[in-house]
This record gives C-alpha cells, sequence and structure tokens, in this order.
C-alpha cells in the first residue's frame, strides 16, 4: 500500500513539476523577447520619417473600448499603417468592462502594447505606464498636460490625441425659437421654466437614453456646489465630509429627481433608443451630449445638424454656470511592461504629428489639445466658445476639476440611482461607502 | 515486471483528472478562502495584509448586500419552482408519441445551449417599452394598458429577469424529467387504470413519486443556478435599475471591479458557505422523499 502511494505521489510531482518548468520558461521567453526588442528599436524621440532607419515592420497591439474605435481613429492608424508598414491590431473590450480589464492587466504584466483610455493620470495605476515625450509634448495645452501628469515624479504618461470637447445639451433651435425662449439657459430655473413650456404644449424637455446617461448633467452641472463653497470639495477628499451629511448634495439630487418628477423626461428614459432622432425632429427639445457627437449628427441628418440644432452649457445652479470642457479625452498610453515600448512611443509621436492630426480632426472636428494646430471646429465648439468669448468661464467636469487626483466614482452612478427611484441619502451612503473602500484599499489619508 | 492490479489501474486513471482538478479548483479555493481575510487590492498588487474579519464586516454592513440577498432568493425561488413546474408538464406532455414530438422536444430544449449573452440582447429588444415584440403584441391584441417598461421598471425588472431565465431551462428540466418518465413501467399505470384511477390520480400517485429523483435533480441543480445567478442579470440589467436586479455575485463583482480582491474573495467565501449549506440541506429532505416501487 505505501509504495503505491509512493508510486502516485511521484507521478504528482512530476507533473506539478512539469508544469512549472512550462510557465518559468514561457517567462523567460518573454523577458529575452522584451530585451532583445528594447535594444533593437531606434530612440523614440524621433518623428521625422526621413531619420528613421529601415527596420523590419512590426505589429503592435492596441487596447481601448469597444465604443472608441472610431473613424478619426482608424484614419490615423491608416496614415500610420501605410507610411511605415507596421501594423496596428486592435483589441476593443465592452465599454463597461475595459477599464478594469485593463487594471488587471497592468497589474498582472499581460499588457497590450498601446493603451487607448481617458486622459486621466490620476484613474489608472500611473507608475505602471512609460513616461512619454516628443515634439508634441511642448505644444499640449496645460489643462491636458496637467491631467496626463502623474504626481508621483511629474512625469507625463498620456498623449491626448482628440478634441477637447465641450458637454452640454443638444438642443432643436426650431422649437426654441418657437417659444421665444432664448439661449443659453444661464440658471437651473430658466431650464425649469423652458422645460414646462414645451411639455404643456406636448413637446418632451429632455430626452434621455438610459439613467446612465443623466450622469452628463451631474457632471457638468454641480460646478455650482463647489463654486459656492470652495471648500467642501476638500472636506470630502480627506473625509471630513460625508455627501449624504451635506444639504448641497441632497438638494442638487432632489433638483435632479425633480427633473423626472415634473414629467420632464422621456416615457422610455430607462430603455430609449431614439433620443438624437427626436431632438433632430423637433419632437423632443434637447438631450445631454458633448460636441463629439456632432460628426453623428452630421452623418445622420446632413445640414440639420448645422442649421436646426445647436448646443448650449448647463447648470443645475442658479448663480453660476461654466463651459465644461473635458481635457479627459482619449489618449494614448505606453504600460511599461510592454513587449515593444519604443515602437509603440514611436507610434504616438507619428500619430501626434500635425497634418495626422488634421486628418484625424477633419473627421471629427473640435478645439485641438495642441497649441499652434489649426483644425477644423463644428458650429457646435464655435457656438460654445462664443459664450466663452462673452465672459462664461470654462471649466472640466466636476470631478476632474474640484477633485483632481481622487477617484470620485468607485462604480456607484448616483444619478442613475436617483433617477430610477433610489432614496437620495441611501444612494449618497452607498457613494460614499464605495468610495471610501477605494480610498482605504489606495491609502489615502483620512480614511 | 509487476502487472498491474485492478485496484492500481483505476487510480492511475483518476490521477490525472485528480490532479487537474487539485491546480485548477481545489488550490485556487483555498487560496481565495486566506484572501478573504487580507486587504489585498489593484493599488498594492503584490501587499497581502493581514486584516481579520473586517472584510466580513463591511459586506453585512452594506445596505446593497441585504437588498442583492433577497433579490437572489426571489429569483432562486420563482426560477426553482416555475421550471421544476414547467418541466414536469412539458415532459408529460412530450412523453406521449404523436408527430413531430422529436422537433418539439428539440426546439424546447435549444434555448438551453444559446449563448447567454445572445439570449440576454435578444431579451432587452423583447422587452423595450416602445418598440419592443412584447409590448408591440400586448398593444396588437388590445392589451395596451399591460405594456410596461419591463427591465426599466424597478418593480417588474427582477421578474422579467426570472422570465428569461424559465424560457431558457425548463426545456433542460423537461428533458431530465423525461428520461425519469420513461423508466417507468407501463404496467402501473395499467393497474392503476384497472383499479379506476382517474389521469391526475395516476400523476399524483404514480408519476410524481417516480421521477422525484429527477425532481430532486432538477431542483437542486435550479436551486444552486438560481443561488449563483450572474449572468443573466448582467448581460439583461447589469444589476439595475437603481439595485433592482442586484444579486449577490453582481454585488461581488462590483467589489472586484474596483480592484478590491480581499473584499471581493471574502464575499465569495460566505456565499459559497451559504450555497453548500443551503444544498446540502435540500438535498437531504428531498432524498427523504424519493420511492422506488
Amino acid at each position: 500500500m505505501f509504495k503505491c502511494i509512493f508510486k502516485i505521489l511521484t507521478a504528482v510531482l512530476v507533473i506539478l513539476a512539469l508544469l512549472l518548468t512550462a510557465a518559468c520558461g514561457s517567462q523567460k521567453d518573454n523577458q529575452s523577447a522584451q530585451v532583445s526588442s528594447e535594444t533593437e528599436t531606434p530612440s523614440s524621440n524621433a518623428t521625422d520619417e526621413s531619420t528613421h532607419e529601415k527596420k523590419e515592420p512590426v505589429t503592435l497591439t492596441l487596447s481601448t473600448f469597444n465604443g472608441w474605435s472610431g473613424d478619426a481613429l482608424k484614419a490615423g492608424i491608416k496614415i500610420y499603417e501605410d507610411s511605415t508598414g507596421n501594423k496596428i491590431e486592435y483589441q476593443l473590450y465592452p465599454d463597461d468592462q475595459f477599464f478594469n480589464l485593463i487594471k488587471a492587466k497592468l497589474a498582472t504584466g499581460d499588457v497590450p502594447d498601446i493603451i487607448s483610455l481617458w486622459n486621466k493620470a490620476c484613474d489608472i495605476p500611473a507608475d505602471e505606464m512609460e513616461p512619454l515625450d516628443g515634439p508634441w509634448a511642448a505644444k499640449l495645452s496645460d489643462t491636458a498636460r496637467k491631467m496626463g501628469t502623474r504626481t508621483s515624479d511629474g512625469k507625463l504618461i498620456a498623449a491626448i490625441y482628440v478634441q477637447v470637447p465641450y458637454m452640454g445639451l443638444v438642443y432643436n433651435k426650431d422649437v426654441f425659437s418657437k417659444y421665444g425662449i432664448s439661449i443659453p439657459l444661464r440658471t437651473h430655473t430658466d431650464f425649469m421654466n423652458a422645460c414646462e413650456t414645451f411639455k404643456k404644449d406636448g413637446i418632451t424637455p429632455l430626452e434621455i437614453y438610459n439613467p446612465g446617461h443623466i450622469y452628463f448633467l451631474t457632471l457638468m452641472g454641480s460646478g455650482y456646489i463647489y463654486e459656492n463653497d470652495p471648500t467642501i470639495a476638500e472636506k470630502i477628499m480627506k473625509n471630513e465630509l460625508k455627501p449624504q451629511d451635506s444639504p448641497a448634495f441632497e438638494e442638487l439630487y432632489k433638483r435632479l429627481l425633480a427633473i423626472k418628477e415634473k414629467g420632464y423626461l422621456n416615457k422610455d428614459f430607462m430603455n430609449a433608443k431614439d433620443c438624437s432622432k427626436r431632438v433632430a425632429a423637433g419632437t423632443s427639445a434637447m438631450t445631454p451630449d458633448g460636441t463629439w457627437s456632432y460628426a453623428g449628427y452630421k452623418k445622420d441628418y446632413g445640414d440639420k445638424a448645422d442649421t436646426s440644432i445647436g448646443f448650449m452649457p448647463f447648470t443645475f445652479g442658479d448663480n453660476y454656470i461654466a463651459a465644461v470642457a473635458l481635457n479627459n479625452g482619449k489618449a494614448f498610453m505606453v504600460p511599461k511592461a510592454s513587449k515593444k515600448k519604443d515602437a509603440a512611443k514611436e507610434f504616438i509621436n507619428y500619430m501626434l504629428q500635425d497634418d495626422v492630426l488634421k486628418a484625424m480632426f477633419e473627421i471629427d472636428p473640435g478645439a485641438c489639445p495642441y497649441k499652434g494646430i489649426d483644425t477644423k471646429k463644428s458650429p457646435w465648439d464655435k457656438e460654445m466658445e462664443g459664450y466663452v468669448a462673452a465672459g462664461m468661464p470654462t471649466t472640466d467636469d466636476f470631478r476632474a476639476q474640484y477633485f483632481f487626483g481622487y477617484d470620485m466614482d468607485a462604480g456607484v452612478n448616483v444619478s442613475e440611482k436617483v433617477i430610477a427611484g433610489k432614496d437620495i441619502k441611501a444612494t449618497l451612503t452607498e457613494w460614499y461607502e464605495a468610495y471610501a473602500k477605494v480610498a482605504k484599499a489606495k491609502g489615502t489619508p483620512g480614511f | 515486471m509487476k502487472s498491474i492490479s485492478d485496484r492500481n489501474y483505476s487510480i492511475w486513471f483518476i490521477t490525472p483528472a485528480l490532479v487537474l482538478y487539485a491546480v485548477f479548483f481545489v488550490i485556487p479555493n483555498l487560496l481565495g478562502l486566506l484572501v478573504g481575510f487580507t486587504d489585498w487590492n489593484v493599488f498594492h498588487f503584490t501587499r497581502f495584509r493581514f486584516v481579520g474579519f473586517e472584510n466580513f464586516k463591511g459586506m453585512f454592513k452594506a445596505d446593497v448586500f441585504y437588498h442583492a440577498f433577497l433579490n437572489t432568493m426571489y429569483f432562486t425561488v420563482v426560477t426553482v419552482v416555475v421550471k421544476n413546474f414547467l418541466g414536469i408538464l412539458l415532459a408529460v406532455i412530450l412523453n406521449r408519441r404523436f408527430k413531430l414530438t422529436s422537433i418539439f422536444r428539440s426546439v424546447i430544449f435549444a434555448p438551453s445551449v444559446f449563448s447567454l449573452m445572445v439570449i440576454a440582447i435578444t431579451f432587452k429588444s423583447i422587452y423595450s417599452f416602445e418598440t419592443g415584440l412584447l409590448n408591440t403584441f400586448l398593444r396588437t391584441i388590445g392589451l395596451g394598458f399591460l405594456a410596461a417598461d419591463w427591465i426599466g421598471n424597478p418593480k417588474l425588472a427582477m421578474t422579467a429577469v426570472c422570465l428569461m431565465d424559465i424560457w431558457m431551462y425548463s426545456g433542460s428540466a423537461m428533458v431530465i424529467c423525461l428520461a425519469g418518465l420513461q423508466t417507468i413501467p407501463e404496467e402501473y399505470y395499467e393497474a392503476a387504470r384497472i383499479d379506476g384511477a382517474s389521469a391526475g390520480q395516476q400523476l399524483w400517485h404514480i408519476t410524481i413519486p417516480l421521477i422525484f429523483q429527477a425532481i430532486t435533480f432538477n431542483t437542486i441543480l435550479a436551486f444552486i443556478g438560481g443561488l449563483k445567478v450572474f449572468g443573466q442579470v448582467w448581460a439583461l440589467t447589469n444589476g439595475g435599475p437603481a439595485d433592482a436586479t442586484q444579486v449577490l455575485w453582481t454585488f461581488q463583482y462590483a467589489a472586484f471591479t474596483n480592484g478590491l480582491f480581499g473584499y471581493a474573495a471574502a464575499i465569495g467565501l460566505v456565499f459559497t458557505l451559504f450555497i453548500c449549506v443551503i444544498s446540502f440541506v435540500l438535498l437531504g429532505v428531498m432524498r427523504k422523499r424519493e420511492v422506488e416501487y
């Protein structure tokens, strides 16, 4: 019997040893491939094609959200591929999974060569990214640079490649002019009065395609809280104030809920499909969106996107409104554990050359985050710039503007839950518990 | 060289499977058990700090946990009862030989082999308030007042998820019951008919007791599947609206996606223990009711 047990144990140990050897061998192969790729590729600062040495074409993997592989990026990548002979292999993931998936990949070392994420160094394991540099870095706007710089050593790790869009309300100009309502709606009272006017005449005031969509309103319209009390954000970040104990937060979400309770939302706001169509047709007045959607409206509705559809800012406050411009747009990053770091950095330098950026902005127009580059702007961007020129302040969304470096979401969409019927205080408490857990895990002081 | 005895022969054959089972199931689960007592997270990936029962305390303090627990129990009870009922009913009907029996059996069983994501996307479309198949049908037959936002209304969303699961897996329950029905000797029914038993009496006193093993099997599988529900909820509603369809495993998944691995492991440990205890108790109770003539 003991001989039998001994034989079985020996067999088990041999099999385990074989499995471990195979795993180690694979790791060594990866390391040697990384070393050889690092020694073979040229300097990452070279951007002029004529100075490039002739080398074997490489295939770089680019991971991003499913919804981010738009025509503009594809056009830019085509220019790169045609010019260099290199290939970009897309790794696209569902929009609601990619962010967490890439965090896990960064932690385990199983990374793509290039990641396309938000231009927000504070939201990702920034120390797992390679510092980036190139001729484009000097032209980067101050705000975009701040967003893409990691706090541990002040190095730039994100290279934004899209326009700096505005967030606001897409509105039907004909509907507003029919009722003589002046644009923009500068206060929350003006907004609610306008909604009441539209509702009385059978026009849906505000189109929402699902409860998560209503978060846009909070992102761009809650700045008045922090302008009215500049200490509130700091207190929250130091755990000196909980949102459920703040009357300002409770009031904000009461105002949000009032939009639904007064019947200003479309009936199918939990799961709608045709929001933009209804706004374009004039059966609805407004929908929260960003100027990044202009290209889609132009494609679907042609000249109507310019003549009948406009864009304006939004606020929940009665004494403050700002033009919210997102500097946290799509950006390229290179993980430290990438096997083709230098080639990846060369890709970024190539894509951020003036002519490639202009080609991408031709498809997705907007304000360029790089100074000195004149790109095509949409009529919606020009409308918002008109408000700014007339004195309206410009800010980022409330997370980047007032909670920079702090993960405010922690997976809880308070606006979504409130609009779907959950109690405001209970939701704020749930939100606090979620972000407090994350802050504690990160080691944030005060938690 | 000694010849391999019968006993060694069987041991050698199961050893590779045992090794794989140990490496990919037993060891990870044991490690998961330990991880539940640490603060392991994505922000400090190589740091494991023992925190005792802190993760468990945090879980029991969260309001969402109790909401998720109730939703899971509702889902389990509804789907177990309805799937078993439909499984028995369909099996009794399709146990008779008539034209197209095989086709009917295949069609009813087919949904259980389809991809869950495909079915969820299809049901999302069916449940759509404005243009969904269900509401359009109700409006067409004059029952428009019953049309509702099936996955957007917090009061209806969980039931909508249950209906999708019932549609998917009633066929499997039917197949198991059918197998049980086909082992019942016809003589019992003949004897019952001679004694004057009605169809209902035959069903209650002969069919049900003799297929109780199949019912036990279906119940245990459906029960465990119900308590483990994740894919159906995640694909159809992602726990919304307003946590109306939040279940235990979406609650755990939310913790995992926030990078709180230790906390997520603790949640998984508690749920696994709960499922094991309930399953063994249920199995014990149902086993006692099985009969063999």
